[in-house]
């Protein structure tokens, strides 16, 4: 019966898998991609916006599923949440909060449970070492500031699941002629109790599942002629209970505790045939840890200083150049204070020659302990008659991270950075008939990363390495039709990604992991959305397939998590009066009720039910 | 993938029959499939995964993985930490889920969960349903009627009470020290279930025998400190009058400072051990030696647990290899010195029993 049941799922699934929203009740996600803002990024085709849920997510590991070559290994809602793409490790990419590395200097990894879904964010599906520098291997989420209108606007949006979870937030943003302002202030809480099927078939309650997330953010802007300063803050405390797994004893199991605060400042001035932009950034944590085996404290400071200057020699050429600097401190139980150093400097040449074509190629060279080989990166670009090719080829780095230094026992300071090169392939095509649009793309990559830090067995504690040389090659493919009919407006979406990322060799003998699939890298996944708008209602549906996943490195089929489809929807209602507007909606998370685990043994919920509602006002001045 | 999500659909009303019928076989299946081979529990991955338990059978030298899935359905839990046969029946010891499974040793067939247990370590059967289990989450040996599940009696213990050793109406439980420091071996009268007494011993014992002559000898595996190695404490090896506790004998491991799973033959003349439980090498060593022996029976065995079967002397070392993929265990003629087999097992595989 069970199987027969996912069967079902899978089925229609494939036929009519969905997702949507009114576009008046989106919050809208614009890029702002002039050239000041991102100069670095040129027009990539890789760079992509992901389409937020405000209405649906609360934290930036639940939004971003639904990109087909992303995989959230997730210990459940709210907690420890990484994300891998193209099977590149959660350390190897890398997140932005306008441009403050938000990965953790002692860990590596970003952790995007605690990242309330406030901001816009850009996708970066690709390598990007000469652009970003350590850690850009597997490409970059950048969270950035959404647009808003002239104005005020202040909203306050309220979210409640029936798996035990609450969610408020409260957004107040002005916008004039040269200041702009937003503030968030989000609370999320909740005693996450919902029910699972324990490995003895008993329906169980979650047991010390609980967290609650308090998170405030500030960003400003002030633009003048030719120039533009930007600041912002962000300080977030969490507080979470982490349960053990369904295969343990049922009790409760450790405590954590996450403090964050991020700074920065950046100026962007313009002359008549230069930019210059220069940042300063700063980032402190302070994470605890407690259970009854072990406690553990993590405190880490990281200051960032990143200049970059780009000179047009004429209107097809022009240079960018950059220098950056990281300073990284650590201390806690596990380690003895420790600081590291890090500077490093880059250069990219971009030619125009024709409005068909762009071509680009640079290098960078970064310092931490030891210096890395030139780090080489070439791109062409070419679009016609609604075509667009890109093909690059990008070289990339990891330095290790203060754990994989200091740790003790067992860190390692003769590390080498990890080393890997990608080349890419990228297609699309967009068409028009009447007012329907559709898009196509496709895209295909190879990389090899040599020098993989593994922490391996010694004795009696395990100790990082530079073990292997592991190789991911994939392609995806994928599709956005926008179909007016009548008076209903329907976009579809779906796409779809093969990953096979293996390890090639290994300096330990008799590695199991030769030949075998990277644990927690699906080969296959697939995403699919449906939006329906009709006047003031809105409808949409949104479905997720997981191809198998292992768990081990040896790919034992016992310990991999089986393939399962998500399925969330729901319809919303918008009501207005003056400059007051409302939004009401309900949904489904888990709609089929799939055993759905992104960690094997930690359960998310099954189905469950969904309430928000939204309460904006819009002073709507010009 | 989508060959296989095919297949499936057309073939899963036949797939589901199939299942059915495998039930009836298993039903009417044949006896004593387990009565000649080795049970061996491998603790699982770290975090979030399932120990599990393998058997070899010396009739066919094969090896079944995954033996508790697939006769009783479901994965065994987190951390399968040992494995002990008494009067018929399996007890598997899951260390992290608190439990102890008990099966009918030779058929698998699932007879009871003992359950409200916080840190099980280890089980010696007592008599017929009646277990011992020793606990280090409450520094304690259980005294289970495993035909219900009750408890009988709780016993206190030192710190990290490990292995036991049963010896007439004494139960010998080795303190361990657990996560931190103990030295000494608790008495417990089982007709009583009372703790009659304490040896005092080297730092954190955690095995014991009974040797030829009786005396009882009780392998300390010292304090290990990953942080600050300057705290360590040395391994060593007591013999003891095991009626008494006198010491009759010490031996230091020095740099060696991890010794662990002593074991003997059914003459008890000669004992095994391993100089180190995370990637030791077995050692051989007579009950009238006057010092430990300086050379391994095989080096390279990146040793984590030994087992000694008594029907054959068969010694068997498991390797962790990476504790993140498959196990392996060395099967080894004591007698000869010969390796026999290499057996491909679970992942971090941690104790034999031989039934």
């Amino acid at each position: 019966m069970k199987g027969n049941r996912k069967l079902h799922i899978i089925s229609c699934a494939l036929l009519c898998t969905t997702s949507l929203l009114a576009q008046n009740e989106l919050e809208t996600v614009t890029i702002i991609s002039s050239r000041l803002q991102h100069a670095l990024f040129n027009e990539d085709m890789r760079v992509d916006s992901l389409e937020i849920r405000p209405y649906a997510d609360v934290n930036l590991s639940e939004s971003i599923r639904s990109e087909s070559s992303i995989y959230v290994r997730s210990y459940g809602p709210g907690l420890a949440s990484t994300v891998s793409r193209h099977g590149f490790s959660p350390s190897q990419s890398m997140v932005y909060w306008y441009g403050v590395p938000l990965n953790s200097p002692a860990l590596g990894l970003t952790d995007l449970s605690t990242i309330p879904s406030s901001s816009a964010v850009l996708l970066d599906g690709g390598a990007g070492g000469t652009l970003f520098g350590s850690g850009y291997m597997g490409g970059g989420i950048h969270l950035e500031n959404p647009s808003v209108p002239m104005g005020w606007r202040i909203e306050e949006h309220f979210d409640y699941r029936t798996s035990g979870l609450y969610n408020q937030r409260f957004t107040a943003s002005h916008k004039g002629e040269k200041f702009r302002h937003r503030a968030v202030i989000s609370n999320t809480r909740g005693p996450q109790d919902y029910l699972y099927t324990d490995l003895y078939g008993v329906e169980r309650s979650r047991l010390g599942a609980d967290q609650s997330l308090l998170h405030a953010e500030y960003y400003g802007q002030y633009t003048y002629s030719g120039g533009l300063v930007s600041w912002g803050v962000w300080v977030s405390d969490m507080d979470r209970g982490i349960p053990r797994s369904i295969s343990e004893s049922y009790t409760e199991g450790a405590r954590q505790t996450d403090e964050n605060a991020r700074a920065f400042i950046k100026w962007n001035q313009r002359g008549d045939r230069w930019d210059l932009k220069v940042r300063l950034s700063g980032y402190y944590e302070d994470q605890r840890y407690t259970s009854t085996v072990i406690s553990d404290t993590n405190i880490a400071v990281a200051s960032y200083a990143q200049t970059d200057f780009t000179w047009y020699f004429s209107d097809e050429l022009k240079l960018i150049s950059s220098l950056d600097y990281a300073y990284q401190y650590v201390k806690g139980t596990s380690k003895n204070p420790s600081n590291i150093n890090r500077i490093g400097g880059a250069a990219i040449l971009v030619y125009n020659p024709h409005k068909d074509w762009t071509f680009s190629g640079g290098g960078r060279v970064d310092h931490q302990n030891t210096t890395t080989p030139f780090i080489p990166t070439v791109e062409a670009k070419w679009s016609k008659y609604g075509w667009s090719a890109q093909v690059d080829y990008r070289s990339h780095f990891r330095f290790p991270t203060l754990n994989d230094l200091f740790w003790t026992p067992g860190g390692n300071p003769n590390l080498k950075p990890e080393f890997g090169r990608t080349t890419e392939l990228l297609l699309a095509k967009r068409l028009n008939y009447n007012r329907t649009q559709l898009e196509l793309k496709a895209s295909a990559f190879t990389a090899q990363i040599d020098n993989y830090i593994q922490w391996v067995p010694t004795g009696g504690f395990f100790e990082p390495q530079n073990v292997r040389r592991v190789a991911s090659n994939g392609a995806s493919a994928g599709f956005e039709l926008s179909l007016p009919i009548q008076a209903v407006t329907m976009s579809f979406t779906s796409n779809y990604s093969f990953t096979r990322a293996t390890v090639l060799e290994s300096e330990r003998t008799g590695d199991p992991a030769i030949g075998n699939q990277l644990i927690y890298t699906p080969q296959h996944k697939a995403t699919s959305g449906l939006k329906l708008n009709f006047a003031s209602w809105s409808f949409y549906a949104d479905a997720q397939y997981y191809g198998e996943v292992h768990t081990t490195s040896d790919n034992q089929e016992v310990l991999a998590i089986d393939p399962f489809v998500n399925v969330d929807a729901g319809i919303g209602k918008r009501f207005e009066y003056k400059k007051f507007s409302a939004i009401a909606r309900v949904g489904c998370r888990n709609v089929t009720n799939s055993e759905v685990y992104f960690q094997r043994f930690y359960p998310m919920p099954g189905i469950q039910g969904t309430f928000s509602l939204t309460i904006q006002f819009q002073s709507n001045e010009n | 993938m989508r060959i296989k999500l095919w297949l499936l659909i057309g073939l899963s009303p036949m797939l589901l029959s199939c299942s059915n019928d495998d039930d009836d076989d298993d039903d009417s299946g044949s006896d004593d499939k387990y009565n000649n081979g080795v049970f061996i529990s491998n603790e699982g991955p770290f975090q979030g995964g399932n120990g599990t338990l393998s058997w070899y059978d010396l009739s066919d030298k094969s090896v079944t993985n995954d033996l508790f899935l697939s006769e009783v359905g479901r994965p065994l839990g987190n951390v399968v930490h040992s494995v002990h046969v008494f009067d018929e029946y399996l007890y598997i010891v899951v260390n992290n889920s608190g439990v102890v499974e008990v099966v009918e040793a030779d058929e698998m067939e699932h007879e009871m969960t003992i359950t409200g247990l916080t840190n099980p370590r280890y089980a010696q059967g007592i008599s017929e349903d009646i277990v011992a289990i020793t606990d280090w989450g409450t520094n304690t040996v259980e005294i289970i009627n495993a035909s219900n599940s009750s408890g009988v009696a709780s016993i206190s213990t030192g710190n990290g009470p490990e292995r036991m050793l049963l010896n007439g109406n004494t139960l010998y439980v080795a303190n361990s020290g657990g996560f931190g420091l103990d030295s000494t071996v608790v008495l417990i009268d089982i007709t009583s279930n009372a703790a009659v007494d304490t040896f005092y011993v080297g730092y954190n014992p955690n095995s014991m025998i009974i040797d030829a002559n009786g005396a009882l000898w009780v392998l300390c595996g010292g304090y290990t400190d990953w942080g600050d190695p300057s705290n360590n404490l040395p391994g060593s090896l007591y013999r003891l009058n095991a009626t008494t506790g006198a010491v009759q004998d010490t031996f230091q491991f020095g740099d060696a400072p991890r010794p662990t799973g002593l074991c003997t033959g059914p003459v008890q003349q000669e004992m095994y051990f391993l100089d180190n439980g995370y990637g030791g090498n077995p050692y051989r060593m007579s009950y009238t030696a006057t010092e430990l022996p300086s050379t391994p029976m095989v080096t390279g065995a990146n040793g984590y647990a030994i087992g000694l079967d008594p029907r054959n002397l068969d010694l068997y070392i498991a390797d962790p290899v990476d504790y993140a993929s498959q196990g392996k265990v060395y099967r080894m003629d004591v007698v000869s010195g010969a390796m026999l087999d290499t057996l491909n097992v679970g992942i971090i595989p941690g104790n034999f029993e031989f039934n």
